[in-house]
This record gives structure tokens, C-alpha cells and sequence, in this order.
């Protein structure tokens, strides 16, 4: 087995100040530091007072100290043992012990080992839950940012790299700040610019333009786990959001207008509280309510609320604290669900942002009252089953067991008990027991007791007509729930009692909130029914012939949830009552319970609280890791105890304190990075060799910045580059997802491309693109050989090449034509090596031509021609000349001069301007076998007179016909034989007259009688459609498709 | 070791292999890339495995395990009468339903099996047959989730991907983990096979096994645009112009780059190969037989010769094994398709001499109830409900103990009760043929180290040999 070298030990070497053990320089101090927390939190919980397993306690030095002297302990935390991996300590860590070992075990006399105390102690003192400190820095310091950075440089013996030339610094700023390349006449202008200014000019223009938000936007979205879908939802629910779209656009308006980043934070967890706001920012709440559905499960869709805000704003893993208190981090389950009470007090609310135009309003207006009329009844309805049913629903109580938790689905009837009323009845119950309620006094009283203690129970205070009805001993508990059901059904007239059957709060009731939110308290056919409803008002949105933005806002619902822990998790094990509140680690000791609504605006206004020592942090390091490939803390998600420190620990307090005095301004933060001469050195190390050599070899992965790491592009930022090389990106801002993964391809920026959960393109998956599941703090950069399989053979990059050459088709020489698509791709020009290289390969590849088709897809030909109705025969077929935009047909565009409107795309076509110009698609039989024919042929518009379709075999002639107007109609044959070489045709002429003539055509044969040799085969007119690749690619197409390839296209220097 | 697998550190920078490697830039051969460059670079687990490879056949919807590997005759007992206990379900069931299928008992072991693996029970031998597995809700989507992921509902990597990281893959021509489903995709879709947090390059590749064709079954396999000889020209003016960008720019992601050309040039011929069962002889292909199931378990038969680490085959789209109604019908159509297949593999692995390091396993997500549906009206369905309390899974081959029985249900086939396997436990026995320790096999995300089993797991000893 191969071990990773692992940079921690470098730069333990080198004693940076990067790890604890570093900065130690006494043995006492190590042991604070770096040895007793880890002693506390990784091995006295099996080795220590406890629990010995073993025989063996490692919070004594004695004993520590005689595996250490058998070689075992190191052998076991380096894994070269049968010991459980969980012994196992990072190479950081075990590098400490042996320093700490070296020393002699130095192990203070008063100092003990405890791992529940100590974590929290651990916790108090990890530096990010500290104050962010400004730290001191004298007059003269130049440029912070370059002072701390060279002062680590230096204290490593190492020098910073030269500035980058001024292409490569127009290319570099390009991508960081808009994601798209400079072009050619840019890269010019700025490398000739005499203004010393011209560099700083160039920043602000960049932020400046709007294409900077787009591309912030998308780091961004990563963290959100954007997704223009919900995922897997079961049939009855739409798949689509409807508001995603409008969160996107937020955020890139967000971004490019400057917002302040506390503010924006603010809205996307509370526009809704917001007094003061534009009417589209509640649009920001889709930062909440766009995450996967979780097939509907409330306390996963609430889990995955609470991770993207922690981690996502507070780079602090939360979600742990689900099961059980925090293993690391000082998150106990308590304030885990603490957060947990505020989402779930908070329910959805679709708002539209736009009303459209009168017409649409209207409809969705009555879309919205089906939905609410259905709802209020289907309330009604299912509060009076319960109510009916009561007797039933109290003898639940008894027997908990048999209903199971939110997540087993079982398909149910009006006339079953529903688990989630059973639950709530639960719940009311104990809430009822816990503030003593006179009315619940004697069952629980009762509950308690058995009955044979009956005789005995006495119940004071309790309401007078429950001490009524039990002035009686009951002879067992089912009497108990009798009498009960009679006094609550009886107690309309008297106010206490009613309000346990009726209204807000009452376990009978619904609770408020759409379908989602209470899903499990109708039976299956009133549910389905409601989703259809919802669907509609969802799917009015989707289908709006204009875009119409909709935010999917959370609102605090009238009664707020108080939460209670969950032991291990399940919701059916609930432990204590828990105030919905802050994280304590943060909060500190000023914390207090939220008291508005469900919390959520105190929430968001604790996380933008400028003495937060996490939030400016953390987003700081993230545009930090954007700008320079890695962050001052490698792990922009996880600032908690697990998180190895910064590697410039007061660069990046320097930039948090700076970050809130620019009043949170990303721009003025950008500017202070980008504008430092830390960021515009080379990346190719410094100029003297050996000083490059050295620097490899001490830093090699470069955290001190001795030079700036290469970028390689993204998935959206190669897509775009490409799309802008031939002059076809389209620049326009926002508005609906598109499809961007068939031709012909979207030419808008890839951030438009309709991101589905569910179906993420095989290309975002094979380069890395932020799994749309889960908030992926930064992105994974693998090299693999379909990366190269797309480069080579993928119809976009085809698409591409072919634009490209086409874009530069209009140059004379070939000389310049190279020259015009080296400018186009890498915005340079070639040298002549360069320029005599690709002269060569046009030249070598003058004649391309295509390599043999495959079977199937070579079975069928394109053409035009005649039917000879009388013989029953084709008269005539000419294949068609031309192959664009995924058709066949007589030119680069229809009509065509001289052939006019016939083409034949992949579902269909259109038939030629008379009848000697049907459209034809020719099966040709590769051998003789018996085939089955099914076919439907569609005509659609209303206008005109309709078409004529005929299936004719070579062979045997007219297999079958229609003649259909705005109608389809099947043309099938069970079998027919037919023999090698024999054609079938399948024709589409005008009928009577050209007028909206276009067409579709479902076909698909099978050989029936597949043999042994030849298995059974199918072929389907459709998927056997050539796709854009059909024509061969020309020599100039091919040198284009190299530079897109090239390493210089997709890395930035 | 953990440090043998790469970290998701590792895996975003590359540079952790340092100097060194940049030395070897020159002779790049294709062990010179590091599993930061290549995640799927084949290494070896925490201890010698006895099995190399896995394939799965996933009897998607439910197959019921009384009507096949777990015969209940107290059903006919108590045919059309009410059970004491029946537990609650997705949907309503009645009375007990005895199977319309014939055991009988096969082999030296005398394992009972139904008439509807007869062929596959010619092996039983050699099968090791797990009657107590339990899963946790009787619902097909979290069900699919826990037995491919380890659990219900959060998007966590499947066994694939975390045998691809525990292992990487043994051919870097072709996907390393390969999910075959005829006709479409069973439902959750690609969340089946998904990556999660890990590596995109840890996920399944789905394979539409109904197609022929190699370019429909792996993405830009083909080149239709452009011949061999000018793809050829075109890749060498590239090389020569990567070289001189290589310079010396200190990064050696650019080497990586400028082999993963070379690379794919070369899995444009040796993929096609793979998937040609052209190549085989009449007789073998006769015995799998000329279905669509026949196709597909010999091509991963083709797939599991060539190095591919894990193969899941489905029995087609959507969930065909879901018989909520007259199951002897449906139940028999389809064993009739997957159990000459599934034989024929058995026989074809043992003479090929994989067998022994080949893990075989057969099951769904959950199985069904001893109890017939009843329809809303009250009516039976003759089909049966599903039932995550009890049902059946089989293995062999790498590392099992043949002819072996392990756990059982009830009386009535309702609930595992006797030695209960969970589906951790299934998992941690299968990494642990695998060569990997279910607790040792993590990976850091969002600040935890994840297990495929999370915090429980058991290695079933009794079926290891």
C-alpha cells in the first residue's frame, strides 16, 4: 500500500505556525496544545477511567508511557495494526506525538485527561470560536495582504515569483472575476495600456460588469445546492420548482449590485421578516426551499435546512448534532434542535413576483382558489373524522408502538387512523401533562396507574366535568378513554374543552402550511386529489407563456413549534424540551431563547451579528479559496476543531475585520485581494531556478503563495470559453432554465443550463460539477479519460469546432485563418512553429472523409422523391444534399432555393414544396429477416390542408397509407417478410395543397425472429438519427477542435 | 491503512504528490499518475479479500422470498385463514396465501428452493442463502436507497462507489462500476448508483442493456466524424503542443491531462470489445440464452473478465418485481427470464476459474408479505404486499460458504427472527470479502468520517467460509 505524502508534515518541518505543535516551543505548552485535547476527545472514551478496553487507560502518563516504549503506540495511531481505524491520527496529529515523544512525554503534574470537560475546554479555546482580532501592523507594512504573505515567504526561506505578464494577468482576472475569457482586441488594448493604472482600471471594469455576478452566483450556488428540481418525489407531486429560477437571479442581481453580504445573508434566511426590501427579494428565500424533497419527509427537508445554513453560512457542521451531541464540535443535540424547532415552525408559501399578463393572472388566480377551497374542506373533512373518531385515536395513546414515523408510507383509507393525529394526540398530551392541565388530570392519573390501583387514584383540581364523569372508579383504562370521549364531545358549550377539539393548536386539527407540510394528515385519495390541485397552481408557473419569477418564501407559522430532542435521531424516542435558540458555542452566555415567531429573523440577525467570529471568517476564506485555489483554512465548510487552522491565521482576521468595516462589501474585498502583488505574481515560481526548486520542494503544494497555482477552467467556465471563441456566446442576463445538453446547443452561459437533481448530465459528473445534493464547499478536480472522451467526440465540442472554424471561414490566407483562430481561442498568435504545425495538418487532412457508419444507424438514408400511386411504387429518391441543425435537408437553411422546404430531422419532418418533393425515409434491409412495423404519423397545426403519408416496400409496393389533418394515426404491420437489399420507404407528400405541412413520425421495426447469428435486432427512426457528427469534420474544423483541447485553452496561467 | 485510499484533500490538490512525481513526467506510463490524478487507479484493501469483483442481481420491486428461497408450508396450513399477527405495511393485507410454487430440495445441502430458480438451485452448493434480512420501511424508494447507499433518505455514495474507492478499478479503459437496467431506469434512478460526496468518477455508468451498440452504451465511445488516421494526426499536434505548455510550468495536472488523450484514444477500440458478443462462441451464448437477460449478464460476464469492479444488473425499468397482484403469474414470467441467465453464469464463471473470486449476490429491497393484498374494497389481489420485516438475499462465489442456510423468519415468513441481518450487516459482510473493514472504509465530509455502514454493521461469519 502506498501512503500519500501529506503537506502537514512539511510545514510541520518547517515550524510555519501551521500546526499547534509548531508554534509550541516547550514541552508543557505542547501538551496543552496539541496532546491532551486529542488524549481527551480520541482515546479516553476507550481508554480512560471508564472504560479501559485493553487493560489500557491513556489518560494516565505512566501507562501511555509503556506502549510507547514498546513501539505499539505509534505503531497503532500510524494504522500499521489490527487496532480499529478510529485509533488511526492524521499525519498532522501523529507528527505532534512524535515531537511530543522526542521531548520525553513532558506531562504537566496538575494535568488530567477528561474528554467531556476537555472538549468543551478544547472548544472554548479553538481559534474560530474566538473574537476576530484586528491584528498590529506597523505604518510602513505595505500592502497587508503582501506583508503577511511575505512574512511567511520569508520565515520559510523562500521568495515570492515575479509578476505575470500582462496577458496572462488579463486572462487570469478575466476568469476569476466573470468566469469568461478576455477577447483577442482586450488582451491588446490592456497589454499596450501605458497607464500604470491599467491594472487596477481593469479590476474595477470587471466588477463592473454584469457577468461578475453571474460568475460569483455560481460558487455561490454550489454552497446553496442548487437544483432547478426537487429530486425524487413520488407521481403525484410536480418535480419541477417553480421558484428556483428566481433565487438564481437573485443572487446574481445580489452580487453585481453589491449587496452587503450580512444583508444578503439576512434575506435568504428571513426576506419574509424583512421589513424594508425590494418586493423580489423574498425571491432569496429559495437559499431555504430549494432542496431536495426527500420524497416529502419533514425532518429531512428540515435537516437539510439546518445543514446549508451552518455550514453554508457558519462553516460549522450542525447536521452532526442530529443523532447525538456533536462528536468534535460543541454542538450538543440540544442546540441542534434548537435550530431544528425554527424551520419547523416555519411552513412554505408560494408567492408569485410578477402577476404576468391579465390573462394568466386571471387563470392562476383560479388555479390558486381550487387549491384553497380543496384544502380548507379536505381541513374540515379530516379534523371531523378525527373527531368522530376519538375513542380510537385516545385508545392509540395506549398502544404507540403500532405507528410508525414520518417516512414509512402506507396507503391509506378514510377509515383508518392516520399516524401523524395519533402523534399529535401525543404530543398534546404530554404538553398537557407538563403544565398540569385540569382536564387531562385523571388520565393521567390513570395512565399511571393500573387497574387494580384504580380504587386508590385521587385527582384534585381537576375540571368539573371530568370530576363529574369520574366520580366513579373505572374498571379499566378503555372506561377511562370512554368517559373521556364523551365529556370532550360533549363540551362545545364550555370554551376549555372545545379548543382541545377545535381550532388552531387542537390535535384534531390540520395544522396550517401547504400540501407539503402536511402531507401525513390526509388519507391517500384526499391527498392525491390535493397534489393535483397544488400541481396545477405549481405547474402555472412552469408553463407561463412569459417567464413568471415566484419565490418560495417560508412563513412563521401562528403557533410556533417547541422543539424537543430527538434521541438518536428518531422521532419516535423524543427526549427534553428544548427552547428554540442559538448555537451556545456562539452565542455565548448572553444567549436567550428566540421570542419572535418562530426565531428565524433573530436567527439570521445572530449569524450577520458582526461579533460572530465565524461568519465574516468564513466567507472571506471562500473568496479567498476562489481567487488563489486554496483557502487560508483548506476546508471553506469546516472551520471546527477538526479543521486544520489557517495556514495565515492573521491575514485572515486582518481581511474579516477589514471585510465588516467596508460594511461587508465582496467588491472592496475582491479589490484587496486582487489588487495585491501576491496575487499578480507568475505562476510559473520565481525566476531563479534554483529558488524554484527549493520552493517545490519545501511548499509543493504552495499554501505560502510563492507563486500563483494555475486555475483549470470549470465545467462552466470551459463551456462558456468555448461558446465565446466563435462569437456565439449570448450575453443576455437571467430568466428560465434551458436545456443545455442537446443540440442545438443553448448558446447562453452554462449557468442558465437547467441543473435536474435527479438526472445530472454524465458531462457535469464526469468534470466535477457541485453535486446538486448536497452543499459542496469545493468542487473536486479529477482527470479522467472521459474527460478526453468528451473533448475528442462530444457533439457540443463538434458543435463547437465547427463554429469556430466556420467563424474564422471568411479569411483569405490560410496563414491569417490560423492566426484568427489562435486569437479566437487562446487570444494570442501562433508562433511560426506553431503557424508551420497547423498549415500541416490542414493540408494532411484536405480531404476528410467519414469512417464507416455503424450498422442500424446506416440501415436508413434521407431523400426526396415521388410516389407513382398507380404502380404503388417510389418513382423517384435522391438522398437530400445537406446536413445542419440536426436535419437533413436541401441547404444550410429551409427553404431552400432550390429543393424548398423538405428536411427530415429525427422525429419527423416536412415534406417538399410539390409532390415531386415528398420527404423519404429509407430502411434499406441489411438481410433477409420477418419484420414488425409500428408506426404513428402526426400532423398537428389546425391551418392548412393536412398531408399524405404512405409506407411502401421495394419489393412488395403499398403497405399501408393515411391521408390526416390535425390528427395522428397509426400505421402498423404485424410482420412482413422481406429480403436483403429490399427498401421501405416511409413518404410524406403536401396532400393537396403547401400550408403547415411539418410532421411527426414515431417508427420503429423489429426483427421478430432473431436467430442465433443475427440476435433479434431493432431499429427506431428516432434514436437511430444521425446526431450533428454526420458530416465528416474538415481539416480546419479538426485544428480548431485542437485548440479547444489544448492546455492552454482550459488552464489559466 | 486509510492513507492507502485518497483523501478528499488529496483529491483536490493534486499537488500533494510533490516533486517526485514530477520527476517521472518524462516516462509517463500509466502507473505514474497517483489516485489524486486517477481515483481509479487499483489498489489493494485493508487485508487480502477473496473476492475481486462483485455483480448483483437486483430483483427490483420485491421478489418474495416465500415463493423462492424461503418455503413456509405453515402457509398452506393456514391457507385463507388470518394470521395471529400481521404487521402493518404499505398497503392492507388478509389472509395467509400460501405460494403456488413447488419446493424441492436440491443438491448435497438439500436447501429447499421453488420451482422458480430451479436452474439457479442446480447450484445451491455453492450459494449461500440469507433468510433473516430486514430493512426498515416497507416502501420501495427508501428501501432501494438503503440497500444500494446504507441509508433511506440522505444522498450518501452506493456500494459501488465505495468498492471504487476502496479498491479503485483493475481496467482504466472502461468504467469501473457498471449499472445495466434493460429499457429504462428503475426508480430513484441514478440515485442508485450514485457518487454523493465522493468522486464523480466513483459512480455507476448506466447502460441501457436493451441497445446493441456501443455508442449508445457508453458516452462519445465513437468517432463518426472523423477516421482513426486523422483522430491519429489530429492527437499528435495536440501532444506536441501540450509538451511545449508543459514546459516548465510546475503542475503536473497538465501531464495528466495530456495522458488522459492517449488514454481515451486507446478505450475507443478496447471498450468496443467488451461489449461485442460477437466474440463469443454460439454455444456459450446459447446458454445464457438470447434474451435481453441473457445479453446483459453475459456482456457483464465480458465487463467482470476485463477488471470491472462491480456490475449491478436490474431486472428492467420502473419495479417489475413489485407483484401487488397475481404474483404466480408475474413472479413466474419473470424468474423464467433471469433464471437461465443467472445459472448459466454460475456454470460459466466456475469454468472460466472466476468463480472462486467472483462475489455473486441476489436480491431486492425488500421482500413480501406471507399475507395477500387486499384491494381497497376488501377484495384479495392474489399478489402479495411489500414486507421489509423479513425476506431473502443469496451469494456466492468469493469467499462464501456454500450450501448454507443462514437465519430464518417466522413460522409464517412475516418477520426475520432467528440470527436477524440487517442490511449493514449484509454490507459489512461483502466489504469484508471485498478486503475492506466496513468501520476502517471512511471518508471525511462535512466534518465526519462516513462508513457505508454508519455506526452499525456485522460481518456475517456463518456465510464466510
Amino acid at each position: 500500500m502506498r501512503s500519500l505524502p501529506s503537506r502537514q508534515i512539511f510545514f510541520l518541518a518547517l515550524g510555519l505556525g501551521l500546526s499547534t505543535a509548531a508554534r509550541a516551543n516547550d514541552g508543557e505548552t505542547l501538551f496543552e496544545s496539541a496532546i491532551r485535547p486529542v488524549l481527551a476527545n480520541r482515546c479516553v472514551s476507550c481508554h480512560g477511567a471508564e472504560k479501559a478496553e485493553g487493560g489500557l487507560r491513556l489518560d494516565l502518563r505512566e501507562a501511555l508511557s509503556d506502549v510507547v516504549a514498546t513501539g505499539t503506540f505509534l505503531k497503532v495511531i500510524a494504522g500499521q495494526s489490527t487496532a480499529p481505524a478510529t485509533c488511526v491520527l492524521e499525519p498532522r496529529l501523529r507528527a505532534d506525538f512524535e515531537q511530543w515523544i522526542s521531548l520525553g512525554l513532558p506531562w504537566p503534574a496538575t494535568a488530567t485527561v477528561d474528554s467531556a470537560g476537555d472538549r468543551e475546554a478544547l472548544a472554548r479555546r479553538h481559534w474560530a470560536f474566538q473574537p476576530v482580532r484586528e491584528p498590529v501592523m506597523a505604518e510602513e507594512a505595505g500592502d497587508p495582504v503582501d506583508f503577511f504573505i511575505r512574512a511567511a515567504l520569508e520565515q520559510a526561506g523562500l521568495a515570492p515569483s515575479p509578476e505575470a505578464d500582462r496577458r496572462t494577468l488579463i486572462r487570469r482576472l478575466s476568469y476569476t472575476l466573470t468566469g469568461l475569457p478576455p477577447s483577442h482586441e482586450e488582451v491588446i488594448r490592456f497589454v499596450n495600456d501605458p497607464d500604470p493604472q491599467a491594472y487596477a482600471r481593469l479590476v474595477d471594469r470587471l466588477l463592473d460588469s454584469p457577468h461578475y455576478g453571474e460568475h460569483w452566483a455560481r460558487h455561490w450556488l454550489d454552497v446553496a445546492r442548487y437544483s432547478d428540481t426537487k429530486g425524487y418525489v413520488y407521481a403525484r407531486e410536480e418535480k419541477n420548482w417553480p421558484h428556483a429560477w428566481a433565487y438564481r437571479d437573485w443572487v446574481v442581481s445580489a452580487l453585481n449590485g453589491d449587496v452587503p453580504y450580512d444583508r444578503f445573508l439576512l434575506l435568504q434566511l428571513a426576506a419574509d421578516q424583512v421589513a424594508e426590501k425590494r418586493p423580489d427579494d423574498l425571491a432569496a428565500m429559495g437559499f431555504l426551499t430549494l432542496g431536495r424533497r426527500f420524497l416529502g419527509v419533514k425532518h429531512d427537508i428540515i435537516d437539510d435546512r439546518i445543514d446549508v445554513v451552518t455550514r453554508g453560512m457558519l462553516g460549522l457542521t450542525v447536521s452532526c448534532a442530529r443523532c447525538h451531541d456533536h462528536k468534535y464540535d460543541p454542538v450538543p443535540a440540544a442546540d441542534y434542535y434548537a435550530l431544528h424547532g425554527v424551520f419547523e415552525s416555519s411552513i412554505e408559501k408560494l408567492v408569485p413576483l410578477d402577476q404576468g399578463n391579465a390573462e394568466f393572472a386571471k387563470a392562476q388566480q383560479d388555479r390558486v382558489k381550487a387549491l384553497d377551497e380543496a384544502m380548507a374542506k379536505s381541513r374540515l373533512e379530516a379534523a371531523d373524522r378525527v373527531r368522530e373518531r376519538l375513542a380510537d385515536y385516545l385508545t392509540a395513546q395506549t398502544e404507540l408502538d403500532k405507528y410508525p414515523a414520518d417516512g414509512f408510507d402506507q396507503i391509506f383509507q378514510k377509515t383508518d387512523l392516520l399516524p401523524a393525529f395519533v402523534h399529535a394526540w401525543r404530543d398534546y398530551l404530554r404538553a398537557a401533562a407538563e403544565r398540569n392541565e385540569p382536564i387531562f388530570a385523571h388520565w393521567h392519573a390513570y395512565r399511571e396507574a393500573t387497574p387494580n390501583q384504580y380504587a386508590k387514584v385521587a385527582v384534585t383540581g381537576a375540571h368539573p366535568r371530568l370530576a363529574a364523569a369520574f366520580t366513579t372508579t373505572p374498571q379499566d383504562f378503555d372506561e377511562v378513554i370512554a368517559r373521556y370521549a364523551t365529556v370532550l364531545k360533549s363540551g362545545d358549550d364550555d370554551p376549555a374543552l372545545r379548543a382541545i377539539l377545535r381550532g388552531p393548536g387542537s390535535p384534531c386539527e390540520v395544522p396550517e402550511g401547504p400540501v407539503v407540510n402536511v402531507e401525513t394528515y390526509f388519507e391517500s385519495e384526499t391527498l392525491n386529489a390535493l397534489w393535483k390541485l397544488e400541481n396545477a397552481v405549481v405547474q402555472g408557473f412552469l408553463n407561463a407563456p412569459e417567464a413568471i419569477p415566484a419565490a418560495l418564501s417560508l412563513a412563521d407559522r401562528a403557533l410556533p413549534v417547541s422543539p424537543r430532542v430527538f434521541l438518536r435521531g428518531n422521532p419516535l424516542t423524543q427526549g427534553e424540551a428544548v427552547p428554540r435558540q442559538f448555537l451556545a458555542i456562539l452565542a455565548g452566555e448572553k444567549r436567550a431563547p428566540f421570542s419572535v415567531g418562530s426565531g428565524r429573523l433573530e436567527l439570521a440577525r445572530a449569524i450577520v451579528d458582526p461579533e460572530n467570529p465565524l461568519t465574516a471568517r468564513v466567507i472571506v476564506n471562500r473568496v479567498w479559496a476562489h481567487h488563489f485555489g486554496t483557502g487560508l483554512v483548506d476546508t471553506p465548510s469546516d472551520f471546527g476543531t477538526r479543521a486544520a487552522p489557517p495556514s495565515h491565521p492573521e491575514l485572515l482576521d486582518w481581511l474579516a475585520v477589514q471585510f465588516i468595516k467596508d460594511g461587508w462589501s465582496l467588491k472592496s474585498l475582491h479589490r484587496r485581494l486582487l489588487l495585491s502583488e501576491t496575487y499578480r505574481q507568475s505562476s510559473f515560481g520565481p525566476a531563479d531556478a534554483a529558488a524554484g526548486e527549493k520552493a517545490l520542494e519545501i511548499d509543493p503544494g504552495n499554501r505560502l503563495l510563492w507563486r500563483i497555482s494555475p486555475h483549470r477552467l470549470g465545467y462552466e467556465e470551459f463551456r462558456d470559453s468555448m461558446m465565446a471563441a466563435s462569437g456565439d456566446l449570448d450575453r443576455r442576463l437571467g430568466g428560465k432554465p434551458a436545456e443545455a445538453f442537446k443540440p442545438p446547443y443553448l448558446k447562453r452561459r452554462a449557468l442558465y443550463g437547467k441543473v435536474d437533481r435527479q438526472f445530472v448530465p454524465g458531462v457535469l459528473r464526469v468534470f466535477d460539477f457541485a453535486n446538486p445534493d448536497l452543499h459542496i464547499p469545493q468542487r473536486n478536480e479529477t482527470t479522467v479519460p472521459q474527460q478526453a472522451l468528451f473533448f475528442l467526440n462530444d457533439s457540443f465540442v463538434l458543435d463547437r469546432s465547427r463554429a469556430v472554424a466556420a467563424a474564422s471561414a471568411a479569411v483569405p490566407s490560410a496563414t491569417d485563418r490560423v492566426r484568427a483562430l489562435f486569437r479566437m481561442t487562446v487570444q494570442r498568435d501562433p508562433s511560426d512553429t506553431e503557424l508551420t504545425e497547423s498549415l500541416a495538418l490542414v493540408e494532411a487532412a484536405a480531404d476528410p472523409e467519414l469512417p464507416p457508419a455503424p450498422p442500424i444507424t446506416a440501415d436508413w438514408t434521407y431523400g426526396y422523391g415521388a410516389i407513382d400511386e398507380k404502380a404503388g411504387r417510389v418513382s423517384a429518391f435522391t438522398p437530400l444534399p445537406h446536413f445542419a441543425n440536426g436535419a437533413w435537408q436541401g441547404g444550410p437553411a429551409v427553404p431552400d432555393p432550390t429543393l424548398g422546404w423538405v428536411y427530415l430531422n429525427a422525429t419527423g419532418g416536412h415534406p417538399g414544396n410539390d409532390k415531386n418533393h415528398a420527404a423519404i425515409r429509407r430502411w434499406t434491409a441489411p438481410r433477409a429477416m420477418t419484420l414488425a412495423i409500428r408506426s404513428k404519423l402526426t400532423h398537428e397545426p389546425q391551418a392548412g390542408d393536412g398531408i399524405r403519408g404512405f409506407v411502401l416496400s421495394s419489393r412488395v409496393g403499398l403497405l399501408g397509407s393515411a391521408t390526416i389533418h390535425a390528427k395522428s394515426t397509426e400505421l402498423n404491420l404485424a410482420t412482413l417478410a422481406v429480403e436483403a437489399g429490399e427498401t421501405i420507404d416511409f413518404l410524406v407528400d403536401i396532400g393537396a395543397g403547401l400550408n403547415s405541412d411539418q410532421f411527426f413520425w414515431e417508427i420503429s421495426l423489429t426483427d421478430t425472429q432473431g436467430d442465433l447469428e443475427n440476435p433479434s435486432r431493432s431499429w427506431n427512426a428516432k434514436s437511430d438519427f444521425p446526431a450533428d457528427t454526420s458530416l465528416p469534420l474538415t481539416a480546419w474544423e479538426q485544428l480548431a477542435q485542437m485548440l479547444l483541447c489544448s492546455n492552454e485553452f482550459l488552464f489559466v496561467d | 491503512m486509510n492513507s492507502s485510499f485518497p483523501t478528499r484533500r488529496d483529491l483536490l490538490h493534486r499537488s500533494a504528490l510533490g516533486l517526485g512525481s514530477l520527476a517521472l513526467g518524462g516516462i509517463l506510463g500509466d502507473d505514474c499518475l497517483g489516485a489524486a490524478e486517477n481515483p481509479l487507479l487499483s489498489r489493494g484493501g485493508h487485508f487480502p479479500g477473496k473476492a475481486k469483483r462483485v455483480i448483483h442481481f437486483f430483483l427490483n420491486g420485491g421478489p418474495s422470498h416465500v415463493d423462492t428461497f424461503d418455503p413456509k408450508p405453515a402457509l398452506a396450513r393456514y391457507a385463507g385463514k388470518p394470521l395471529a399477527t400481521t404487521l402493518t405495511t404499505e398497503r392492507k393485507t388478509g389472509a395467509a396465501f400460501p405460494s403456488p410454487f413447488a419446493f424441492q430440495r436440491y443438491g448435497q445441502s438439500g436447501i429447499e428452493v421453488s420451482e422458480l430458480f430451479a436452474k439457479t438451485a442446480q447450484h445451491i452448493d455453492d450459494i449461500a442463502v440469507i433468510r433473516s434480512m430486514h430493512a426498515q420501511v416497507p416502501n420501495h424508494e427508501p428501501s432501494l436507497m438503503l440497500m444500494n447507499c446504507g441509508d433511506s433518505v440522505q444522498a450518501r455514495p452506493s456500494f459501488g462507489a465505495w468498492t471504487l474507492y476502496g479498491l479503485g478499478s483493475e481496467n482504466r479503459n472502461l468504467p469501473g462500476f457498471v449499472a445495466m437496467c434493460p429499457g429504462g431506469m428503475p426508480i430513484k434512478d441514478n440515485e442508485n448508483w450514485q457518487s454523493a460526496f465522493l468522486p464523480g468518477a466513483y459512480q455507476g455508468t448506466y447502460v441501457d442493456s436493451k441497445h446493441e451498440e456501443l455508442s449508445r452504451l457508453i458516452e462519445n465511445i465513437d468517432h463518426p466524424h472523423i477516421t482513426t488516421t486523422d483522430q491519429r494526426r489530429q492527437l499528435d499536434l495536440l501532444a506536441r503542443w501540450n509538451a511545449r505548455h508543459r514546459g516548465n510550468r510546475p503542475d503536473e495536472r497538465l501531464d495528466a491531462r495530456i495522458h488522459s488523450y492517449e488514454l481515451a484514444f486507446r478505450m475507443q477500440s478496447e471498450a468496443s470489445d467488451a461489449f461485442d458478443l460477437s466474440k463469443e462462441p454460439a454455444h456459450i451464448r446459447e446458454m445464457y440464452g438470447h434474451g435481453v437477460h441473457g445479453r446483459q449478464t453475459l456482456i457483464a460476464r465480458r465487463l467482470l473478465e476485463r477488471g470491472v469492479r462491480y456490475v449491478q444488473l436490474w431486472h428492467g425499468a420502473g419495479q417489475p418485481w413489485d407483484n401487488h397482484s397475481d404474483i404466480e403469474k408475474n413472479h413466474r414470467t419473470l424468474a423464467g427470464e433471469i433464471d437461465g441467465p443467472i445459472a448459466a453464469l454460475l456454470t460459466d464463471l466456475k469454468q472460466r476459474g472466476l468463480f472462486e473470486d467472483t462475489l455473486i449476490l441476489w436480491g431486492g429491497e425488500f421482500g413480501r408479505t406471507p399475507t395477500v393484498e387486499l384491494s381497497g374494497a376488501g377484495k384479495p389481489q392474489m399478489g402479495r404486499d411489500h414486507n421489509h420485516y423479513g425476506f431473502s438475499v443469496w451469494m456466492a462465489g468469493g469467499g462464501i460458504k456454500g450450501g448454507t442456510v443462514h437465519g430464518a423468519t417466522d413460522e409464517f415468513g412475516f418477520k426475520a427472527e432467528e440470527n436477524p441481518v440487517s442490511v449493514h450487516d449484509l454490507h459489512a459482510t461483502m466489504l469484508h470479502l471485498l478486503g475492506l473493514d466496513h468501520k476502517r472504509l471512511t471518508y471525511r465530509y462535512a466534518g465526519r468520517d462516513f462508513r457505508l455502514t454508519d455506526v452499525s454493521g456485522r460481518v456475517v461469519r456463518e456465510v464466510v467460509a
